[in-house]
């Protein structure tokens, strides 16, 4: 069972860039109407989104991130062991992109790099994998966490487009005797792998003109098998199925109640689920991060990045008990029962390409 | 949370953004504008609330009628 947790590895720090390019709800009235762009948008709770432009990528985003975070902490860059990069918009299919980022960041020759394909799951497995490598001898590491999910997404698909956001992300994790515990719980369920995807341009089915021939589906939604797909009442269903028993099982590992917990940070998926999910869980919702209003759902990299619009008060000076939960695409699911604070906390970055 | 019937359809009403007079046991559900994906999930939801049941997106959608969704929740769907 991936549950479980370690001892001494400390979260020294998170920073988050975001595009500078801003799609709002006027833009996509102009494509669906005022009147259906309202209802989705009272429903998913999203104002605006930070879009990236041209072939800006994901790695673009984490490179700022990391470089901020790597200046402010003032951490030599020789005395980095790994870099996790975790994202399902690489620069390529081949190299790894972490292999990228470690070039461009001046990390040393030494430094293990490597990707981790996952989507809204992915900052707990980037947590629980940069942990594991830490007790596993890394003295120094950087989880870099995001995705530009605007380049999947069709523009005349309506159940993805005024969602969806970009953002790159960057936490840095460190050996330390004397850090509190974290704790993690995983899983999968690869059944539910049509429900959120992008069908076609890899092996499976490999690109065609076919393939990338955008056509009118289900719902008067115009996109190609090469871009994304969602069916949101497929993965709704599933996070009422997972998420709720999930939360409550990663809060019996840690001992901890609902009262003990300063902030409950879960993936920003959209509003209407994360209201739901506040109210099955009887969570005071106060202390449940929102922060999709400005950004989306910006996919991986949603928990970093609201932390750092949320939290950053609090966790630049003080210690703070957390629960993390991400889930969506596989579907995979992950959470994290964690102290950690004060933390290095630069503000969000602007990213201009 | 358990609701009775006629209350659940009162729910409904509300979360598919209706008139409660528009939504009755024998309303078809196509026939209502709230009756979208979104609306879809707001059902989901309120399934999940009022009855902890995780109900089968497939056959929520096609269901026809409002009654054929209270035998869908009542497991006889």
């Amino acid at each position: 069972m991936a549950r479980g947790k370690f001892n001494q590895v400390r979260i020294a720090g998170i920073a988050s860039a975001v595009p500078e390019r801003v799609l709002t709800l006027a833009d996509d009235a102009r494509v669906f109407g005022a009147t259906e762009i309202e209802r989705i948008s009272q429903n998913i709770g999203v104002q605006q989104r930070h879009v990236v432009s041209g072939d800006t990528c994901t790695s673009d985003l984490c490179h700022a991130a990391a470089e901020r975070l790597l200046d402010e902490l003032g951490w030599e860059r020789g005395s980095i062991d790994a870099l996790i990069f975790v994202t399902q918009t690489p620069d390529y299919f081949m190299p790894a992109t972490a292999c990228v980022l470690q070039n461009r960041l001046k990390l040393p020759n030494s430094c293990a790099a490597f990707d981790v394909n996952q989507g809204c799951a992915g900052y707990i497995y980037g947590l629980w994998i940069g942990g594991l490598l830490v007790r596993g001898g890394c003295r120094r590491l950087l989880v870099l966490v995001g995705d530009t999910t605007s380049r999947l997404v069709a523009p005349g698909d309506r159940t993805v487009t005024s969602l969806f956001g970009d953002a790159g992300t960057a936490t840095a994790l460190e050996f330390a005797d004397d850090a509190p515990p974290l704790h993690f719980e995983l899983g999968t369920d690869g059944s539910g792998r049509d429900c959120l995807s992008v069908p076609a341009g890899a092996f499976r089915h490999p690109h065609s003109t076919a393939s990338c021939e955008r056509t009118e589906r289900a719902g008067g939604n115009i996109r190609s098998d090469e871009d994304l797909f969602m069916d949101g009442g497929e993965v709704f269903t599933f996070v009422l199925r997972e998420v709720p028993r999930l939360v409550q099982s990663i809060m019996t590992l840690a001992e901890v109640g609902i009262s003990d917990i300063d902030a409950f940070v879960f993936h920003q998926a959209n509003r209407f689920m994360l209201n739901h999910l506040t109210k099955r869980l009887k969570l005071p919702p106060e202390r449940v991060a929102i922060g999709l209003t400005q950004y989306g759902n910006t996919s991986s990299a949603s928990i970093p990045l609201a932390i750092t619009t949320e939290l950053r008060d609090k966790l630049s000076h003080n210690r703070q008990r957390l629960v993390l939960a991400g889930f969506g695409a596989g579907f995979a699911w992950g959470a994290a029962a964690l102290e950690c604070g004060p933390l290095c906390l630069p503000p969000l970055i602007t990213y201009t390409a | 949370m358990v609701a009775t019937n006629s209350e659940f359809v009162l729910r409904l009403a509300d979360a598919l953004n209706e008139d409660h007079s528009s939504v009755q046991e024998s309303t078809v559900l196509a026939d209502l504008e709230g009756w979208d994906s979104v609306g879809q999930l707001s059902v989901i939801a309120l399934v999940d609330e009022c009855f902890n049941k995780r109900l089968n997106v497939d056959a929520l959608r096609k269901c026809e009628k409002v009654s054929d969704l209270l035998l869908l929740i009542n497991g006889r769907g």
